[in-house]
């Protein structure tokens, strides 16, 4: 993982964001493709979009070693989750501190913010790490938090389906489907325009 | 869509005719979309109930589809009063 790019911070693309590890695609060059375990194995095709995609945004950095990470988590008490490999819990007395680490991003949370700031300032020691607050983004779902509790919301990825599809200024529906439909495979093929 | 679950029947339902869609399943792809745009506030809250029981619920409609007389099931689970994980299958 000595290969890095300067002055990025963003994942590759929403589309592949479910990836966890890092594969060298190429030997000439020093791109990175996250390829995880649920992830379909890249195309060639797809391999090229995602080229494309990394050399005009230019994206992505591991900013950590995921080991080094989670020898310095056990460390400090956290125990791997054995549900979620990039999952870490922390549970003393009445204590709780979760870190999920996803590529090069960690979400904290936990009932002590007191515990959250402490492992924070840990981990900036040993890594270079920068603090972004509140979680606001993940996934592309957007996260609100108020005293009510928190409210998961994906405006962003609607809007954008709907720009993609030319339909922003469709009308509206009540419902999304009929209740008694009952669909068949013939009728006139549909070509797309 | 991760946060809009009540969608996720109608979806299933469009993507078993992806291999040769109609103007019809496209007229139904529509719909689905003209209902995101309406319900584009919507989405999931998840709040403290002060329990942390998992109750699931679930529903199969018995060979109801006239193609090939194949059942479509659902299902949801709770964990703590908030909805966690939810399917809609043929």
């Amino acid at each position: 993982m000595d290969h890095r790019f300067n002055g990025v911070t963003d994942h590759i693309t929403n589309k592949y964001n479910h990836l966890l590890d890092f594969k060298k695609i190429s030997p000439l060059s020093q791109i990175f493709v996250a390829n995880g375990k649920s992830a379909p194995i890249f195309r060639q095709r797809e391999i090229k979009l995602l080229f494309q995609t990394i050399t005009s945004l230019a994206l992505y950095v591991p900013s950590f070693p995921f080991k080094l990470l989670s020898v310095v988590l056990n460390e400090l008490e956290f125990i791997r989750s054995n549900a979620d490999h990039s999952l870490f819990i922390h549970i003393k007395s009445d204590e709780k501190l979760v870190v999920l680490i996803y590529v090069d991003d960690l979400i904290f949370t936990g009932n002590n913010h007191a515990a959250i700031t402490n492992c924070k300032s840990i981990l900036h020691q040993q890594f270079a790490i920068k603090d972004h607050g509140v979680l606001k983004y993940f996934f592309g779902i957007k996260m609100d938090t108020s005293h009510i509790g928190l409210f998961f919301n994906q405006s962003k990825n609607i809007l954008g389906l709907l720009r993609e599809d030319h339909m922003l200024e469709c009308k509206l529906t009540k419902t999304h489907l009929d209740s008694i439909l009952q669909l068949t495979l013939d009728g006139e093929s549909f070509n797309q325009p | 869509m991760i946060t809009q679950p009540d969608i996720s029947h109608s979806v299933s339902i469009v993507s078993q005719f992806m291999h040769s869609p109609t103007a019809a399943h496209m007229m139904i792809v529509k719909q689905i979309l003209q209902y995101l745009k309406g319900t584009i506030t919507h989405g999931i809250l998840m709040q403290n109930h002060g329990h942390t029981q998992i109750p699931s619920y679930t529903d199969i409609d018995w060979a109801r589809n006239n193609l090939d007389r194949k059942s479509t099931m659902g299902y949801c689970i709770f964990v703590g009063g908030n909805m966690v994980s939810w399917k809609s299958k043929k």
